[in-house]
């Protein structure tokens, strides 16, 4: 399984405008399937997309409910699981697990 | 798991109580009994952020304090106390998702379906379902059994983009040791087969 890119490399970002990468570009837009659809989706949670690419996804999202489904479901999903382990939690020990811990740490002393 | 330790000290999680860096500790220089006190209520935020069980994260940081004090001898200093510890915590962590694996026998659909991409593109739940599914108390329960059957190679990419707080690709695949293209293909597969995983405990409630 190839990950669908239309840039390979930040540098290629920095290179002007072409007729040959438009077309390119173009060409991307028009073909992009929903392996490709979804891929895109998923990096775009990981890096900013390329115009094309960004284009490549809704145009094809506006053809195929199926894709369309998956890509918010795959944000909604990452969202969710990112918030939980990126909120500050201020979880303490209750004194009686702090206290079981430290037995078991005291028998397992005591064993050695 | 040569990563954890880089990326722990890139995003410490607020600590409640316990040394706020811990680089200048000598954990040779306590008494075992006060790692409880110093890192017990870190390593305790740390896994419930994860586990979101009280009594599973309990467990786990004990497993943890244990094996730090057996394996004291062999800290080398290069990371904090509290980052080695971490460590462990997640090695522990993933050892209780393979012990989970090897238990639950009837786990179908995602194993199944991770071999045929083409189901796993073509979401069987609504929008609205889905949402509901996620919202629900007992989506941390069914996250941790979905976890569970990730891959380990795939769920440690995973998890560690998910605490990376917006690290390019780049940096992150750099320190798993996994080209860029790699780590994207590795978060691709994990987020469809969570989801798949989430719709199919969805389905199976219903």
């Amino acid at each position: 399984m190839g990950t669908r890119r239309i840039t390979t490399t930040s540098s290629q970002h920095a290179t002007g405008w072409s007729p040959v990468r438009f077309l390119k570009s173009i060409w991307f837009i028009l073909t992009l399937d929903c392996q490709g659809s979804a891929e895109l989706t998923s990096e775009s949670l990981d890096r900013p997309l390329h115009w094309a690419e960004t284009l490549a996804v809704k145009c094809h999202c506006m053809i195929c409910k199926k894709s369309k489904l998956l890509n918010r479901q795959l944000k909604a999903l990452d969202n969710k699981i990112q918030n939980s382990l990126n909120t500050e939690s201020n979880f303490t020990l209750s004194d009686e697990a702090r206290q079981k811990i430290k037995r078991s740490l005291q028998q397992q002393r005591d064993g050695q | 798991m040569a990563c954890v330790v880089t990326l722990c000290d890139m995003k410490p999680i607020q600590s409640p109580a316990g040394p706020e860096s811990g680089e200048s500790e000598n954990p040779k220089a306590h008494d075992p009994d006060q790692f409880v006190d110093l890192y017990g209520d870190y390593l305790f935020s740390y896994a419930m952020s994860r586990v979101q069980n009280a009594s599973l994260a309990e467990d786990l940081v004990q497993e943890t304090l244990l094996k730090a004090i057996v394996k004291l001898d062999s800290f080398r200093g290069d990371a904090s106390i509290r980052t080695w510890m971490v460590t462990i915590l997640r090695n522990e962590m993933f050892s209780h998702y393979r012990k989970k694996k090897t238990v639950e026998k009837h786990m179908s659909e995602c194993e199944d379906s991770s071999t045929n991409l083409g189901k796993l593109l073509h979401p069987d739940i609504s929008n609205d379902d889905f949402s509901t599914a996620i919202e629900r108390e007992e989506f941390w329960k069914i996250i941790q059994d979905c976890y569970s059957r990730i891959p380990e190679h795939l769920l440690d990419v995973f998890l560690t983009k998910m605490e990376s707080d917006g690290q390019s690709i780049e940096d992150l695949s750099n320190e798993l040791g996994i080209s860029a293209s790699n780590f994207s293909v590795r978060m691709f597969r994990t987020r469809l087969l969570l989801r798949k995983c989430i719709e199919s405990k969805w389905a199976h409630a219903e």
